[in-house]
C-alpha cells in the first residue's frame, strides 16, 4: 500500500472517533484489505423520499488524504445519483479547491447526506420523481443483500432486511383481511374519450392563406421598379 | 502568559492536531494559528506547513485568518548581503531561470513551430498528386513561407481539435438522447473495429510480407524495406479504424475517461521531456490521420472519378498493368500513405473499377442509372457477380490471398461503424489513388492523366459525392440484399458469403454510425437555418418593407450588396436578429400578462420541458422545415402588418417628415457620438423608465378594456385568485407550436390555432386547469377574430404615432436650437437623435404633468411653490457641479487623450492639428465614465479606495442633500487641477520656455508636439524606477532568503511575532517559544541539499529586524483595535455593538468563571473565548453556547457547528473580540 503512514493513521483514528461517537443514520468502515476505500451506509432521513432506504456507497481516499479530497460513489441504485458515478460535491474530488483537512469521514457523510436530500443537479447526478425515489428507497436494503460484500461488511442489515419482511409479511396479512372483509366497490374503467383532433376545413385554411399571401404581397405591389429619377 | 501546554492536562479529552488527528508531541507541539476554536483549534506545525505547500494558500479556509510565520535565519545571516554573495545568488537563479526558459524555448518551438508546420505539410501532402511534386513542396525555409506555414497549420489544428471536441459533443449528447441499446451497441462496437482492423492489419502484414520476397518483379528498391513497409501497414490499418473513429468522436471519447492532465503536463512544460514528444507526435498524427481520412481520400478519389470521366480505358489498362506489376510500387510510394494496403488486397482496385465503371456511366446520364430502383437491382445482382470477379481474380493469388482479403473486408465493415464508411472508402480508394498513381507514374505506357486542369476544390467535392453516393449505395445494397434475398443469398455464394457472414452486427453498427452522422448534418444543417438564413431573410423583408421610410429603393440595396456584401448580409442579419428578439419580449411580456393557457399554442421559452437543441436532434427534418415555413410566412405577415402599414400611414399623414436622414457621414454621428448613444443614453433610458414595466402595464389595460368589451375577461385574464404559479400549465399542449424562434401575440395569422386549441382543451384532461371558463359560445371565433383585429388596429395606431409624434418634436426642438448660430449644424442631424431627443422631451413633459398632478392633489398651491423654489436651488447646485463634472472635466480629458494619442499619431509634424471639441468631449465623457466605473468596481490598475469613498458618500447623500463646497473641494478640484497641471505645464514649457532658448521654428514646433509624450514617458519612467527598486529589494530578499534562512515558525493567535523570553513567566510558555524556532520540514530539506548547517537551530535564532516581513500580530490587532474603534465610532451596526455587549457580559463585566478563566489560561486564551463568544452570541445560540463559554469553552465544538459561522459574522466578532482584548490589555484586567 502506497498511502502515507499519516494518511493511514489519520484514517484509523477516524475510525475509532466513528465507532466512539456514531453519527445518525450513518455508518462507514474501511474495506479489510484495502484502508484507503471506505464502504458506508445511509439511512434515508425520515420524511423524505429516501425514508427507509438503505445506501450503500464508496469513499474512496487519496494517497495523501487529509491533503486531498477523497471521492464518494454511490453504488445502491437511488433516484439522486447515478449509481457508481463520481459524486460532485465540494467534499470531493470534483472540487480540489474547496478542499478542507478538517474535514472528516463523518463530516463528509453528513454533507453527503444532506446533499441527497436536496435536489440539485450537479455531476453524477441524475433527476427523478419522488415516486421513483420511494420505489428505490423501497427495494434498496434487497439491492444491496445481493453484493456478497455488503453482507460481510454490514451484516447487520441481513437482519434487518429478515424483520422488514416479517413485518411486511404481517401487514400484507393484515390488508389481505381488511379486503375480505370490505369486498365491495371495484373500480369501473373510466371511458377514454379520445375524439379526434377537429381540423380547420380546408376553405377556411385556403382563404386564410390567401389573406396571408396578399398581406405579403402588399409592399411588393407598392414598391415603384421603375428606376429613380435622377 | 502562558503558552498552550499548560492548558493540555486541564482537558479530559487531549487536543489534536485538526490535519492529522494526532496530538501535540515534545519535538512537534500543537500550535492554534487561527480564529478557529473547538476541535479544529490545533495544528502541528508541519502538517500546516504541508497543507498550505498543497493548497497554495495562505490563510485559514474556515476562518480566513491568514497564518503568521517569522522567518529564522541563520545566526550569520547580514542584513545586507555582500555583493558577491548576492552575484552568486544572482547567478544560480539566472541558471535556474534559463534552463525554464529554454525548456519553454523547446515546448513552444514544438508547439508553435514543428507542429503546425509538420500539419500544414502533411495538408499540402494531401493534396499532392504525384510523388516529384510532393518533392517540391519539401520544406521551403524562407522565413515568410515558414511563418504563414506556421499560422496556417496552426489554425489547422485547432480547426481538427475543435472539430474532434464538437463531434464528440453531440454524439455524447446523441447519445444520451437515443435508446441506450444503440448506444451500447455503438459503445461496443468501437473497440471491435479497431481490434479486428488490427487483427487484419498484421494478417496483411505477414500476408504482404511472405508474398514479397517471392514476387517476380521486385524490381522497386531493397528488398528490406518491402519487408518493413506492410508491418508498417498493419499499424496503419489501425491508424486508419482510430482516425475514423476521431471522426466521430471516439479517440476523444478514450480521452475523456483518462485522468485529467494538467495543462503545463500535457505542453510539456513539467514531466518527463518524453511526454512532451508523445503528445506532439500523438497530435501530428492524429491530425495526419484527420488530413487522410477528410482530405487526402476524398480527393484522391475525386481524381479517379475525373479520371475516370475523362477516359475510363485508359484507367482500365493502367489496373491491367497494375495487376500484372504488383508489388513494384511499394517503394516509391510512401507518399500515399493509405494507399500502402497490404498487396493481398490489390484485387480490390479490379472490383472497384467494375463498380465505378457502371457508376461513371449512371452519373453520364446511362439508361438504367436514373432511378434508385434500378441501381439497387443493379447491386444486388450485379454486385453478386463483382464479387464473384473479385473472387475469380484473388484466387489467382492463392486461398490464403482470398482469405486475408475477406477478413480484412470483414475488419473493415467493423470499423465502419464508427468510420461512417470511411475506412473503407480508404482502403478501397487507397487502392484507387494507387492506381491512378502508377498510371501516372507508369514509364511511358499511358498518357499522363493527371495533368487534367481540374480545381483541387472540384476534385475534392467530386470525391466527396462519390463516397457519399457510394455509401448510399452501398447502403441500399446491403438492405437489399438483406431484404430481398434473406439469409439464404448469404449461404449459398461462398465468396460474398464470408464476406457478409459478418454483416448482420456489422450492418447494424454501421446503421448506428450513420445515424449519428446523420443527425449532426441535421442539426447544423437546421441551426445554420434557424439561426442564420432565418434572420437574414427577416432582415431584408425588414429592409424591405422600411424603404419608404428611409428613402431607399431596391436598386441602392442591390448596389450596396454589390459594393459590400459581407457588411450588407451582417447589418441584415442583425436587424433580423434585433427583430425577432423584440417579437419575443412582446410574446413573453403577453404571456405574463395573460391567462396561463392563452397563448399556449406558442412555445414558452421558459418552460423546462421546453429544450430546444432535443427537439433539434429528435424531430424530423420535415417537421422542422414545415415550422420554419410557416416561422417565415407569420414574421413576414407581422413585419407588413406591424412595420410596412403604420410607415406608410406616417408617410401619408406627415409626408414632410420623410425620408429620414439616417445617413452615417455627418460630423454628428462619427463614433465618439455612437458610443454616447449606445453607453449612456440606452442605460439610462432602460434605468430610469423601465419600458418593460410600462409596456406590460399598458398591454394589461388593453386587455382589461377590451376583453370587458368583447365579454373575453374571463378568458383573456388570470382569475383574481390566480397566482403566477400555475404558468405554463399547458405549456405543452398541442403539438403545432409554430415559430421555432420567436412568436408574437394575438395576429389573426395565428386563429386558426388558435381556434384549434380551444375546439382541443376541452379533450385534453391534463389541461383543465388552464381550460377556459366559457367556450360554448357560438360567437366565440368572431370575437377572438374581433379581438385580433382591434389589436392589430392598435398597435398600428401605436406604432405610427410612436414613429410620428417624437420625429415631429424632435425636429421642432433641433430646429430651434439651430437657430443658435454656433448649432447651426445640428438642424439636420441624424434621426435616430432627432428621435431620441422627440421621446426624452415627451416623457420628461409627461412626467413633469403626472407629478405636478399628483403633488397638487394632495398640497395647496404654496408648498409646491416652496418645493420648486428648494429644488430651484438644489438644480442650481447641481448644474454648477454638473456643468464642471460633465462638461469641462471630460473636455479636458478627451484634449489630452488628443494631444496625447490622436496627435501625434494622425497629423503630420508641418501640419497643426484641429481640435474637435465636441469629439473631444464626448471621448472624455466615455472615459471619465469608465474610470468613475472602474474606480466603483474596486479593482483594475486604476481602483483608489480613496476615491471610492468620496464616490459612495456623494451616492449616499443623493441629490437633495448636495453638498457643492464639499464636491468642489473634494472631487471636482482635484481631478481639475491634476488635469489641468497634465494640460498645462507641458504647454507652458514648451511654448513659454523653450522658445527662450531660440531654436529654430521647427525644433520647437517638434518639441510642441511631443512634450506630452515626453511627460507622460518621464511619469512613466518615475513609477517604473520605484517598481525596479522594490524588485531588487525583492530580488535581494529571495536571494538572502535561500542562503541565510533557515525554517519558519509558525504563530499562534495573538501571539507577537518576535518571541520576548523575559515576558514569559511560566516555563511551558517559554518550552513552546523554544520548539517554536526548531527547523521545519523546509529548513530540513534545505539543510540536507546544502550540506551548509551554520544553522544553530536551538533557541538562538536571529530574526532580521530590516527585512522582516509579517507584521507583528500585537501592533495589527493594537491597529485593527483602534481601526474598529474608529470604524464603529459613529454609527456601530448593531449586530457588533450587540456582539460586545455580549462580550463584555461574558468576558470582563460579569466577572466570576470568566475572570477565573482568564486567570488559569492568561489573556490569550481569555481572548480566545471572547472570540468563540463573540461569534456565538452572533448566531443567536445564547443560552446553549453561553454556558459553553462560560463552563467550558475548550469543550470540543463538533466540526460543522464551525461551518456554520458565516465569514461575515467572524470577521466582526474578530472585530469586537480584539478591540475587547485592547480594553483589557490596557486596563490590566486579566489577573
Amino acid at each position: 500500500m502506497a498511502a502515507d503512514k499519516g494518511c493511514i493513521r489519520r484514517l484509523q483514528k477516524e475510525f475509532k472517533q466513528l465507532c466512539k461517537e456514531p453519527p445518525p443514520n450513518i455508518k462507514a468502515k474501511p474495506s479489510p484489505d484495502q484502508i484507503l476505500e471506505w464502504h458506508y451506509v445511509l439511512e434515508g432521513s425520515a420524511g423524505t423520499a429516501f425514508e427507509g432506504g438503505v445506501y450503500w456507497g464508496k469513499v474512496i481516499f487519496p494517497k495523501d488524504y487529509p491533503f486531498k479530497a477523497p471521492s464518494i460513489r454511490m453504488v445502491t441504485p437511488n433516484g439522486r445519483f447515478a449509481p457508481n458515478a463520481k459524486i460532485c460535491m465540494s467534499m470531493t474530488d470534483f472540487h480540489p479547491e474547496t478542499w478542507n483537512p478538517m474535514w472528516s469521514v463523518a463530516s463528509i457523510l453528513t454533507g453527503l447526506l444532506s446533499f441527497m436530500n436536496d435536489d440539485v443537479l450537479t455531476s453524477g447526478s441524475v433527476s427523478s420523481t419522488a415516486a421513483e425515489k420511494k420505489q428505490l428507497a423501497a427495494v434498496s436494503l434487497e439491492w444491496n443483500l445481493k453484493s456478497p460484500i455488503f453482507k460481510k461488511l454490514f451484516p447487520e442489515y441481513v437482519e434487518e432486511s429478515e424483520r422488514r419482511k416479517e413485518r411486511q409479511r404481517a401487514e400484507e396479512l393484515r390488508e389481505r383481511s381488511r379486503k375480505e372483509s370490505g369486498q365491495s366497490g371495484t373500480q369501473q374503467g373510466a371511458p377514454q374519450d379520445s375524439r379526434s383532433k377537429q381540423g380547420l376545413p380546408l376553405w377556411a385554411g385556403a382563404a386564410i392563406g390567401c389573406v396571408l399571401l396578399g398581406i405579403i404581397l402588399l409592399p411588393v405591389l407598392t414598391l415603384d421598379f421603375a428606376p429613380p429619377v435622377k | 502568559m502562558e503558552g498552550p501546554s499548560a492548558v493540555a492536562g486541564y482537558e479530559e479529552e487531549e487536543d489534536v492536531c485538526r490535519i492529522c488527528r494526532m496530538p501535540g508531541e515534545p519535538d512537534s507541539p500543537l500550535y492554534y494559528p487561527c480564529q478557529c476554536n473547538g476541535s479544529i483549534r490545533w495544528v502541528h506545525q508541519e502538517c500546516l506547513l504541508q497543507w498550505l505547500k498543497h493548497s497554495s494558500t495562505v490563510s485559514c479556509e474556515v476562518c480566513k485568518h491568514p497564518f503568521t510565520f517569522s522567518p529564522v535565519y541563520a545566526p550569520d545571516a547580514p542584513s545586507r548581503l555582500p555583493l558577491w554573495e548576492l552575484l552568486k545568488g544572482l547567478i544560480s537563479k539566472v541558471t535556474r531561470g534559463s534552463r525554464i526558459v529554454a525548456r519553454l524555448n523547446l515546448v513552444l518551438t514544438v508547439w508553435l513551430v514543428i507542429v503546425p508546420y509538420a500539419t500544414s505539410w502533411l495538408w499540402r501532402l494531401a493534396f499532392a498528386k504525384t510523388w516529384s511534386m510532393q518533392e517540391d513542396l519539401l520544406p521551403q525555409l524562407a522565413p515568410l513561407q515558414l511563418l504563414s506555414d506556421c499560422l496556417f497549420g496552426s489554425f489547422l489544428s485547432a480547426g481538427i481539435v475543435f472539430t474532434f471536441l464538437g463531434a464528440t459533443a453531440i454524439k455524447e449528447y446523441v447519445r444520451q438522447l437515443q435508446e441506450p441499446v444503440l448506444a451500447e451497441d455503438a459503445r461496443q462496437a468501437e473497440p471491435e473495429g479497431v481490434v479486428a482492423a488490427f487483427n487484419a492489419g498484421l494478417r496483411d502484414g505477414q500476408e504482404g510480407a511472405a508474398q514479397h520476397p517471392v514476387g517476380p518483379e521486385n524490381v522497386g528498391g531493397p528488398g528490406q524495406q518491402n519487408v518493413e513497409v506492410p508491418q508498417a501497414e498493419g499499424l496503419q490499418l489501425l491508424g486508419a479504424a482510430a482516425a475514423g473513429g476521431a471522426g466521430a468522436g471516439g479517440v476523444l471519447e478514450v480521452d475523456n475517461g483518462a485522468v485529467e492532465v494538467p495543462f503545463e503536463e500535457l505542453i510539456g512544460m513539467q514531466g518527463p521531456i518524453l511526454n512532451l514528444l508523445e503528445n506532439a507526435i500523438t497530435v501530428l498524427v492524429s491530425n495526419a490521420l484527420f488530413l487522410g481520412a477528410v482530405v487526402m481520400v476524398p480527393f484522391h478519389v475525386g481524381r479517379l472519378v475525373v479520371l475516370a470521366l475523362e477516359g475510363s480505358p485508359v484507367l482500365r489498362s493502367g489496373v491491367a498493368r497494375l495487376q500484372g506489376l504488383k508489388g513494384s510500387f511499394l517503394v516509391p510510394e510512401v507518399m500515399d500513405k493509405l494507399a500502402q494496403v497490404a498487396a493481398s488486397l490489390r484485387e480490390e482496385v479490379a472490383v472497384v473499377s467494375n463498380w465505378s465503371e457502371p457508376l461513371v456511366r449512371s452519373v453520364t446520364g446511362g439508361p438504367n442509372g436514373s432511378s434508385i430502383s434500378a441501381l439497387t437491382s443493379f447491386l444486388a445482382f450485379g454486385g453478386e457477380e463483382t464479387w464473384s470477379k473479385a473472387v475469380g481474380n484473388s484466387t489467382a493469388f492463392g486461398f490464403a490471398a482470398e482469405e486475408t482479403g475477406s477478413l480484412s473486408e470483414n475488419s473493415s465493415f467493423a470499423a465502419n461503424v464508427s468510420t461512417l464508411g470511411e475506412v473503407i472508402n480508404a482502403t478501397v480508394s487507397g487502392n484507387i489513388s494507387e492506381a491512378s498513381n502508377s498510371t501516372s507514374l507508369l514509364p511511358g505506357g499511358v498518357p499522363k492523366t493527371a495533368d487534367l486542369d481540374v480545381s483541387d476544390a472540384t476534385t475534392l467535392f467530386a470525391g466527396y459525392s462519390v463516397l457519399v453516393l457510394g455509401l448510399c449505395l452501398w447502403l441500399t445494397a446491403w438492405y437489399g440484399v438483406k431484404r430481398w434475398r434473406g439469409e439464404s443469398v448469404l449461404h449459398r455464394q461462398r465468396g460474398v458469403g464470408a464476406v457478409i457472414a459478418a454483416a448482420p452486427e456489422a450492418g447494424r453498427q454501421v446503421i448506428a454510425g450513420v445515424r449519428y452522422f446523420m443527425t449532426s448534418v441535421k442539426v447544423s444543417f437546421l441551426l445554420g437555418l434557424e439561426l442564420g438564413v432565418f434572420p437574414l431573410l427577416c432582415g431584408w423583408w425588414l429592409d424591405f418593407c422600411t424603404f419608404a421610410l428611409l428613402g431607399a429603393t431596391w436598386p441602392d440595396r442591390l448596389a450596396f450588396l454589390e459594393a459590400a456584401p459581407f457588411t450588407c448580409a451582417l447589418l441584415h442579419w442583425l436587424s433580423g436578429v434585433i427583430y425577432m428578439l423584440q417579437l419575443s419580449v412582446f410574446a413573453s411580456l403577453n404571456r405574463e400578462v395573460l391567462r396561463p393557457g392563452v397563448l399556449s399554442f406558442l412555445r414558452d421559452p421558459t418552460d423546462p420541458n421546453y429544450n430546444p437543441f432535443r427537439d433539434l436532434v429528435e424531430e424530423p427534418l420535415h417537421r422542422h422545415l414545415r415550422r420554419v415555413a410557416l416561422s417565415l410566412v407569420i414574421y413576414g405577415v407581422l413585419v407588413v402588418l406591424l412595420v410596412f402599414i403604420p410607415i406608410r400611414l406616417a408617410l401619408a399623414a406627415c409626408p414632410a417628415l420623410f425620408p429620414l436622414n439616417l445617413r452615417f457621414s455627418d460630423p454628428f454621428t462619427e463614433v465618439p457620438a455612437d458610443m454616447l448613444l449606445f453607453h449612456i443614453c440606452i442605460p439610462f433610458t432602460v434605468e430610469h423608465f423601465k419600458p418593460r414595466v410600462t409596456v406590460k402595464w399598458l398591454l394589461a389595460r388593453w386587455f382589461e378594456v377590451v376583453g370587458s368589451a368583447l365579454g373575453l375577461a374571463e378568458f383573456l385574464l388570470p382569475a383574481p385568485g390566480d397566482g403566477a404559479g400555475n404558468g405554463n400549465g399547458n405549456g405543452n399542449g398541442n403539438g403545432n407550436g409554430v415559430a421555432p424562434v420567436g412568436e408574437q401575440q394575438l395576429v389573426a395569422q395565428m386563429a386558426n390555432l388558435e381556434i384549434d386549441e380551444i375546439a382541443e382543451t376541452p379533450n385534453l384532461p391534463s389541461n383543465e386547469a388552464a381550460a377556459p371558463p366559457d367556450i360554448s359560445d357560438g360567437l366565440f371565433p368572431l370575437r377572438i377574430v374581433l379581438l385580433i383585429l382591434l389589436g392589430w388596429l392598435t398597435l398600428l395606431g401605436f406604432n405610427a404615432l410612436a414613429v410620428l409624434v417624437p420625429l415631429s418634436v424632435g425636429r421642432a426642438v433641433f430646429a430651434q436650437v439651430a437657430r443658435i448660430p454656433v448649432a447651426s449644424a445640428v438642424a439636420h442631424c441624424n434621426d435616430i437623435y432627432t428621435f431620441g431627443v422627440g421621446c426624452y422631451v415627451l416623457w420628461g413633459g409627461g412626467a413633469a404633468v403626472r407629478y405636478l398632478v399628483r403633488y397638487l392633489q394632495t398640497h395647496d398651491l404654496v408648498s409646491m411653490a416652496k418645493q420648486v423654489c428648494a429644488w430651484a436651488l438644489i438644480s442650481c447646485k447641481a448644474a454648477v457641479l454638473l456643468t464642471l463634472w460633465l462638461g469641462a472635466v471630460p473636455l479636458l480629458v478627451g484634449l489630452l487623450f488628443e494631444l496625447l494619442v490622436v496627435v501625434p499619431l494622425r497629423v503630420p509634424v508641418d501640419e497643426s492639428p484641429v481640435f474637435l471639441l465636441y469629439q473631444d468631449w464626448a471621448l472624455g465623457l466615455l472615459f471619465l465614465k469608465i474610470w468613475t466605473r472602474l474606480v466603483m468596481i474596486g479593482q483594475g490598475p486604476l481602483a483608489n479606495d480613496a476615491w471610492r469613498a468620496r464616490f459612495e458618500q456623494i451616492q449616499a447623500l443623493g441629490l437633495r442633500n448636495v453638498r457643492v463646497m464639499w464636491t468642489l473641494r473634494e472631487i471636482i478640484l482635484p481631478v481639475l487641477s491634476t488635469l489641468l497641471t497634465a494640460l498645462c505645464a507641458p504647454y507652458v514649457a514648451a511654448r513659454g520656455l523653450f522658445p527662450l532658448t531660440g531654436s529654430s521654428l521647427l525644433v520647437s514646433s517638434l518639441v510642441y508636439r511631443f512634450i506630452w509624450q515626453w511627460c507622460l514617458a518621464a511619469a512613466v519612467l518615475w513609477k517604473t524606477a520605484g517598481l525596479i527598486r522594490e524588485w531588487a529589494r525583492d530580488l535581494h530578499n529571495s536571494i538572502r532568503d535561500e542562503r541565510y534562512l533557515v525554517g519558519r515558525t509558525l504563530h499562534n493567535f495573538g501571539q507577537p511575532a518576535e518571541p520576548v523570553p523575559s515576558a514569559a513567566p511560566t516555563p511551558a510558555a517559554s518550552e513552546h517559544h523554544s520548539t517554536g524556532v526548531e527547523p521545519s520540514w523546509f529548513a530540513q530539506l534545505r539543510l540536507n541539499e546544502e550540506g551548509a548547517g551554520p544553522a544553530n537551530s536551538e533557541g538562538s535564532a536571529y530574526t532580521s529586524p530590516q527585512w522582516e516581513g509579517p507584521l507583528h500580530e500585537e501592533q495589527e490587532v493594537a491597529s485593527e483595535a483602534v481601526g474598529a474603534d474608529e470604524f464603529f465610532g459613529r454609527d456601530r451596526p448593531s449586530e457588533v455593538t450587540s456582539a460586545m455587549e455580549e462580550m463584555r457580559v461574558w468576558g470582563g463585566t460579569d466577572g466570576g468563571p470568566s475572570r477565573s478563566a482568564s486567570g488559569v489560561y492568561g489573556p490569550a486564551r481569555a481572548f480566545e473565548m471572547g472570540c468563540a463568544a463573540g461569534e456565538r452570541g452572533l448566531e443567536s445560540r445564547a443560552q446553549l453556547t453561553r454556558q459553553k463559554s462560560l463552563h467550558g469553552a475548550e469543550q470540543s465544538e463538533s466540526v460543522d457547528a464551525e461551518w456554520a459561522l458565516s465569514q461575515e459574522v467572524r470577521r466582526r466578532a474578530g472585530f469586537a473580540a480584539q478591540a475587547r482584548y485592547k480594553q483589557q490589555c490596557e486596563s490590566g484586567d486579566f489577573r
